[in-house]
């Protein structure tokens, strides 16, 4: 049995679908490992939110605990699964899985972050999912869900920078017609110039990113204490959560600077932030490393951003 | 941000812009995969 699709279109102006026949919506899977903050989960339930209903029957299954996200995910309405409750990824989440996507009726499985790339697509595939497909999200995506093996096992790829696409068919040699770069999408109404009240008093220079070793926190913290004499009023916050955001507050802790240094926690209004910044920084090690989660942030405010060197921007504000 | 640079953000980096790249994605593997079939086919 086949289902009608009367139009699509890939321009952006015009509806996607106009109408699928005969059948109820394609039940999408997105699988996150967790619901912690980071630029992926927000970017996944983004997409969960706006996908049309009419057409895709959208769900989020987690495989580990962690809900900071959970309060959105259920402001917008998407039913999560939580597979496992522990806090960390380990064995114990490979049955959970494995039931899971045997219970069948998964129409398309998009893995997001590592280790649903590498678990979801082989059990994925053993369980017969019609149509998997693999995102490659950071410069060290490919190593990590080793990909050298693992992309046989998804029908497409995704990746969110263009020199992501250019490692797969450079180095894997998968062709062209086989990956879909998206970039990451910005809230562009929510992200928008403040309000003059709200204009920054300070000259903060604000780093909104998961204290991970690809985003090199320490990097960031030598650059500030290197410049920091040079710029008496400028501040650097440090905001979001991670294994090594211990490590980072020691640091600045141990910092001749340390009073011109913050570390915040992760939330989910980072808006305040945002207004407070005079420059936006990532330190990230790789070239693509999280730069657009928090870069296309910044571009209605157009403030002057730096980053590491980064072979995907493709223009400047 | 000029308006220029603001209207290529929508075009090219908003969530819509997102949202419907990834519609476009699943569509063309659904129809690839025979499980959606355009009508003129």
């Amino acid at each position: 049995m086949t289902y009608t699709v009367t139009q699509t279109s890939n321009d952006l102006s015009t509806p996607l679908l106009s109408c699928v026949t005969g059948r109820k919506p394609v039940k999408v899977v997105l699988l996150l490992q967790d619901l912690y903050y980071g630029g992926t989960q927000s970017q996944t339930l983004e997409l969960a939110k706006r996908l049309d209903r009419r057409f895709f029957d959208v769900e989020i299954w987690s495989l580990i605990g962690g809900a900071d996200f959970a309060p959105r995910a259920k402001e917008y309405g998407i039913p999560v699964t939580w597979l496992t409750g522990r806090p960390k990824v380990g064995p114990h989440l490979l049955a959970p899985l494995w039931n899971k996507l045997g219970q069948g009726g998964v129409d398309i499985l998009l893995p997001l972050t590592v280790v649903p790339n590498i678990w979801g697509r082989i059990f994925g595939r053993l369980h017969k999912v019609p149509v998997i497909i693999g995102a490659c999200r950071g410069g060290d995506a490919l190593p990590k869900q080793h990909e050298r093996f693992l992309w046989r096992f998804a029908d497409h790829h995704m990746c969110n920078t263009s020199e992501l696409k250019n490692q797969l068919t450079g180095r894997l040699g998968i062709a062209q017609e086989r990956i879909t770069v998206i970039a990451n999408g910005v809230d562009t109404d929510k992200f928008s110039p403040p309000a003059e009240e709200f204009k920054p008093v300070r000259q903060v220079i604000l780093c909104v990113a998961r204290f991970a070793p690809a985003k090199d926190h320490e990097t960031l913290i030598r650059a500030f204490q290197i410049a920091a004499p040079h710029f008496p009023g400028a501040e650097l916050w440090m905001v979001g959560e991670g294994p090594l955001k211990a490590n980072v507050s020691k640091l600045v802790a141990r910092s001749k600077q340390r009073g011109r240094m913050r570390v915040y926690d992760g939330t989910l209004d980072l808006i305040p932030f945002y207004h407070q910044a005079s420059i936006l920084v990532l330190s990230s090690i790789g070239r693509s490393w999280g730069f657009w989660p928090a870069t296309p942030n910044a571009w209605p405010w157009a403030r002057p951003d730096a980053s590491a060197p980064c072979a995907n921007i493709p223009w400047r504000p | 941000m000029g308006q220029a640079g603001r209207e290529r953000a929508l075009r090219e980096y908003s969530l819509a812009a997102m949202m419907r790249r990834h519609e476009a994605m699943f569509t063309e593997l659904l129809i690839a995969k025979g499980i959606w079939q355009l009508a003129h086919s």
